[in-house]
């Protein structure tokens, strides 16, 4: 069977316009109408990834053949991206009903299908500009799921989106820019076109696009200095909107990031900014990190720490270092975003998002508790875990292309993201826990989390599974700057 | 009559048989925690078994992961080294398991415990069957992992020691990790027997920077000055049936460490490159001083402990010292004087440890000044620790007299003129503190609410009492341990001891050493002035605070002041302490709260204020596009 990777955007794009309207037959038809949509998608997602790997999978919207018409094209790391993108949407979809307030959920849903369905369009084109629409259309979705939010959170969450929709207006702008300036050189719009032109255009223009181009995209990558709104978007949005931003919003914008630089510009001088400000986003965000003490703060940092640590792993280029940087992009969206759905919980049943509040909850909420020193087990790269496995390949793979300065600069970094983390766990499991009521997670949530505990150890366990997709996704990339 | 056994005789059954007790005993504690513990001990002592049955023999086991990013094997192997670590880790691990399970407690991590012992146990024995670096580094991560996992059980008290623990373990093992990598893409193999044919011919410089990033991971796990700053809060708030493993048998994996990269891959002739003194290899020669100077500032810290468990934790510090020193000297002497201490070490810290949990659980105190006169009451735990005492402090008729015998001959033969001195002044305090914890707990007299205390249950007099017997066997045939040393020192390419049961040759400057004899002259001595004791026995039984109070009634609190081991040695404690107000630790604080000082520094680049982020993305653009006009 072959698979139309047209239908995981429209059929959502489609869908999320009618949840307003279906809101008339139920009340709750909304949630699973949206639900089934992305169940729709994960499905797809998941045949289409079984296509790619024998051969990329290439659809011409409206049958018109490129460079007039838009392409999608799923590689396979396209395809592992659309199918990482669903399966954290549905599990964020099953974790959220009771995480989300205010009255009209419909408009929550009809965002939340809108962002999936951005996110995925962002992985699944082959075309630049095509690529602005989608993320576009991803920003405009997480700036509205970031407002919405009632009570006493609501103004917090008013000023990050305002902060987030300044940093994201100027990022859009600047994309769009760098993109009228490619075409001003070269003519055409999609990817593989573009790739063949550039070289012959002229370098100064193709040079400065691209700056543009960084510039916008990085703000998406979390890369610094891009990544003010980080800290607050993350701390305002309500939990499952932290945990969706975390695992859809931000791996999207870096996938944009990643195959701009490799598959278009197939620059060097791409590549060590981003190995550049990568080593400096690792460093500076777990630094950061280190003296929060606000729990949903200091998981933001951490995440920026993280993709520092991807942007790295990307920047050195090499197949080896890209498969360290993927497994890396995989272990933080599962770890993260689990990591933010079991702080939520914790949060929801203190009524407090200090770190000090947390003593002792080991005893009053040990399922919860499990599941996030799992997650941060997994972030700080313990042993069992997703992230010891792709801290060993990432290691191995700068000392292999000779960065051994990256090398101890990544285990430094290591070592923080260690010391913060431990310092909460330590926290929940080794003091008494104080005499107040604690409510306890839903089991819809628990669940859910589960599933991404599951993955994350599965993927410390059984690496060679991830492996088998990751070699040819990192080889889609590499064979755009000749292997290198 | 055991042969049905040898298929299970490899390491990868060893091993895996750990990992699934561990998972079972888990959950087996969810249904019954009887049927837990006898799961914990079932397992733990078969694989002891295993391991012992198994004997030095070579074993070879591959696998070979598929779709794997980096093509390499996992190599497992037995070999003699390995086999002499394994035996001792998997005795000490096993009976603590037994020990543990003595005291009966149930309580609901209890569960996690005995899982994690388990873990840890396989752990440990993957360290030392790993036949390859990456195999090596990823249990070694496991047994960091269990270990602190364990620590944290102890709860709120041991929060700082089980942090300080982790973070400096991991940066040891990250130290590793760039060690091996930097090997890994020098050589492009990651087995040790690949390695031991081409590390030889590196050249010094590229040996010297790997060995010691590898010696920076080792030397944490070892305690080894300056990094043992962790050990004494880990080792002594750990809990009370974990630190024996702790000590005993985690710690040494630092020595096999060390033994395995310096003698088993570079070997002596690479070493000897790098530069000698004396006829040993710089890098030893500077691993045996750091070790004899730990030696000499731990036993200064044991000395003034009053808490049991602090003391011997900076007591294991000051042994490791000595085994390093060993290792570190490299000769035949010094090696087999190493690794010798290593077992010693491993039993008696082990079975001290042990009785250390017994005296805590029964006095329900740390402090030495809250016990006395207990040796009437418990004598088996009184027996034990005695002869452990005796091995800790070399005193002959144990097996501590001749590892320690053989470190001063190989310190004296190479007329180390600063090394040996070292090693003899820790030795005289090692005698002092291990009397303070006899004469404290055991001798003086008996507080009125220790009345009732007994020996504990046969689960923990029984391992204590085995170890006891090792000391003791070792003592009068020091050639059953020496002859497997001598196997591991002719594997290792060392020359190898000359040993038969009894006794010890040591080359023509020395002689050779009879421990049969030693023992007897020894045993008669004893029985004379135990003769002379009973003959010219004089005493009077007098109150415990007589001499301070001359006859007047004393107030009830006044015996916590004046408690006999109080301030032991202060004279001694007078002279050392503007020495010892804690340096090092308060470096690595400085450097801590530095860091974080700093980092409050970065956390204020995120202002909160918009206008600020809008200026940092307009300044990167700025910079990012200058910097790409200039370039083109």
């Amino acid at each position: 069977m072959v698979i139309d990777p047209t239908l995981m955007i429209g059929v959502p794009l489609f869908i999320a316009f009618l949840i307003p309207v279906s809101t008339f037959i139920n009340r709750k038809f909304p949630r699973y109408l949206a639900g089934g949509t992305i169940l729709f998608n994960l499905i797809l997602s998941m045949l289409l990834l079984d296509a790619a790997l024998k051969s990329p999978v290439v659809s011409y919207l409206g049958g018109w053949k490129p460079p007039f018409g838009i392409v999608l094209y799923a590689g396979p790391l396209g395809a592992m991206l659309a199918l990482l993108i669903s399966t954290v949407s549905i599990l964020t979809w099953i974790y959220l009903p009771e995480y989300i307030e205010g009255g009209d959920k419909e408009k929550f849903y009809m965002l939340y299908l809108l962002l999936t369905a951005g996110a995925t369009g962002m992985v699944l084109t082959g075309d630049l500009f095509n690529l602005f629409v989608f993320t576009e259309i991803t920003a405009i979705a997480s700036f509205s799921l970031l407002a919405y939010s009632k009570g006493k959170d609501e103004k917090e969450a008013m000023e990050a989106t305002i902060k987030y929709m300044i940093i994201g207006s100027l990022s859009s702008a600047f994309f769009l820019i760098g993109i009228a300036l490619l075409y001003s050189v070269t003519g055409t719009l999609n990817m593989a076109d573009l790739s063949s032109r550039i070289p012959h255009a002229d370098p100064r223009t193709v040079a400065i696009s691209m700056m543009f181009i960084i510039t916008g995209l990085g703000v998406e990558a979390e890369m610094f200095p891009l990544n003010g709104w980080t800290p607050d978007a993350y701390t305002g949005a309500s939990h499952p909107v932290s945990a969706v931003f975390a695992g859809i919003v931000v791996k999207a914008g870096f996938y944009a990031l990643a195959r701009v630089i490799f598959s278009i510009y197939a620059s060097s001088t791409g590549l060590g900014i981003m190995l550049v400000f990568g080593i400096i986003t690792l460093i500076i965000g777990e630094s950061a990190a280190l003296r929060q003490t606000d729990l949903k703060r200091m998981l933001a940092y951490s995440s920026i720490g993280q993709m520092g640590l991807i942007i790295t792993a990307f920047g050195m280029g090499t197949q080896l270092s890209l498969v360290g940087g993927l497994y890396a992009l995989l272990n933080h969206a599962f770890a993260k975003t689990l990591l933010f759905m079991s702080a939520g919980a914790f949060i929801l049943s203190l009524g407090t998002r200090n770190i000090g509040a947390l003593d002792g909850m080991g005893k009053k909420m040990p399922v919860n508790s499990i599941l996030f020193t799992i997650g941060a087990f997994s972030i700080m790269g313990l042993p069992f875990f997703g992230g010891f496995i792709s801290k060993i390949v990432i290691i191995y793979a700068s000392m292999d292309a000779g960065y051994m300065l990256i090398a101890i600069l990544i285990l430094s970094a290591s070592v923080i993201e260690l010391v913060y983390f431990l310092r909460v766990v330590q926290r929940i499991w080794m003091r008494e826990p104080g005499d107040s009521e604690v409510k306890k997670a839903s089991n819809a949530s628990i669940i859910s989390m589960m599933v991404l505990a599951a993955i994350v150890i599965v993927m410390g366990i059984y690496p060679q599974a991830f492996f088998r997709i990751l070699g040819p996704a990192a080889g889609e990339l590499l064979k755009a700057i000749g292997g290198a | 009559m055991l042969e049905f056994l040898n298929p299970m005789l490899r390491p990868e059954w060893m091993i895996s048989l750990l990992f699934i007790g561990a998972l079972l005993t888990y959950f087996a504690g969810k249904v019954s925690s009887a049927l837990r513990t006898t799961f914990a001990i079932i397992f733990s002592v078969f694989v002891a078994f295993l391991v012992f049955l198994s004997g030095s023999r070579d074993v070879l086991t591959y696998w070979r992961p598929s779709a794997s990013p980096m093509g390499f094997r996992f190599v497992l192997s037995i070999n003699a080294l390995s086999w002499f670590f394994a035996l001792m880790i998997s005795m000490v691990s096993a009976l603590t398991i037994v020990y543990s399970a003595g005291f009966g407690k149930n309580t609901e991590k209890d569960n996690a415990f005995y899982g994690l012992n388990l873990l840890l146990m396989g752990a440990m024995l993957g360290v030392v069957f790993s036949g390859d670096m990456l195999s090596f580094f990823i249990f070694w991560e496991i047994m960091t992992l269990a270990s602190y996992l364990l620590t944290t059980l102890a709860g709120k008290r041991a929060e700082k020691g089980a942090l300080n623990y982790m973070i400096i373990s991991t940066a040891g093992a990250y130290s590793i990790l760039i060690g091996m990598t930097m090997i890994y893409t020098r050589f492009g193999t990651l087995e040790f027997s690949g390695l031991a044919s081409v590390m030889g011919g590196a050249d010094p410089m590229f040996l010297l920077i790997t060995l010691s990033m590898l010696g920076i991971g080792f030397a944490v796990k070892a305690a080894l000055a300056p990094f043992y700053v962790w050990a004494p809060p880990a080792y002594s708030e750990a809990p009370d049936s974990f630190t024996p493993v702790f000590s005993g048998a985690l710690s040494k994996l630092g020595p096999y460490g060390f033994t395995l990269f310096m003698y088993g891959i570079v070997g002596l002739p690479a070493l000897a490159k790098m530069g000698t003194f004396r006829g040993i290899s710089d890098f030893g020669y500077i691993i045996a001083l750091l070790g004899s100077i730990t030696a000499v500032i731990a036993t200064l810290y044991a000395i003034a402990q009053d808490d049991i468990k602090k003391l011997l934790a900076y007591s294991s510090i000051s042994q490791l010292g000595y085994v390093m020193m060993g290792i570190g000297i490299g000769t035949s002497i010094g090696v087999a004087g190493g690794l010798y201490h290593a077992l010693n070490h491993a039993i008696f810290k082990t079975t001290l440890f042990m009785g250390a949990g017994v005296l805590i659980y029964t006095t329900g105190s740390r402090k030495l000044s809250d016990m006395g006169g207990l040796g009437t009451k418990m004598p088996i735990t009184f027996l034990t620790m005695l002869i452990a005492i005796f091995a800790l402090a070399g005193i002959p008729m144990t097996g501590g007299f001749g590892s320690k015998w053989l470190l001063y001959e190989a310190a004296i033969d190479k007329k180390f003129v600063l090394i040996a001195p070292l090693a003899f002044i820790a030795s005289v305090g090692a005698f002092l503190y291990s009397f303070r914890i006899l004469q404290s707990a055991f001798l003086g007299q008996l507080p009125e609410r220790l009345k009732g205390a007994k020996d504990p249950s046969p689960l923990i007099t029984i391992p204590m009492l085995f170890f006891a017997g090792l000391l003791v066997l070792f003592g009068i045939a020091p050639g059953i341990p020496l002859g497997i040393i001598a196997s591991v020192e002719s594997y290792l390419g060392i020359p190898a001891l000359n040993v038969s049961t009894y006794s010890v040759y040591l080359g023509a400057n020395f002689g050779a050493y009879n421990a049969f004899t030693v023992m007897t002259v020894i045993t008669l001595a004893l029985l004379v002035a135990l003769a002379l004791f009973f003959i010219a026995k004089k005493s009077r039984k007098v109150g415990q605070t007589d001499t301070y109070m001359a006859g007047e009634v004393p107030e009830h609190h006044v015996d916590l002041y004046l408690h006999y081991s109080m301030n032991f040695y202060r004279p001694l404690e007078r002279i050392f302490a503007p020495y010892l107000r804690n340096r090092l630790e308060r470096l690595y604080d400085a450097f801590g709260s530095g860091y974080e000082l700093i980092s409050e520094g970065i956390r204020r680049i995120y202002t909160g204020d918009v206008q600020h982020y809008v200026y940092y993305v307009m300044v990167f653009l700025a910079v990012m596009i200058l910097a790409g006009w200039w370039w083109l």
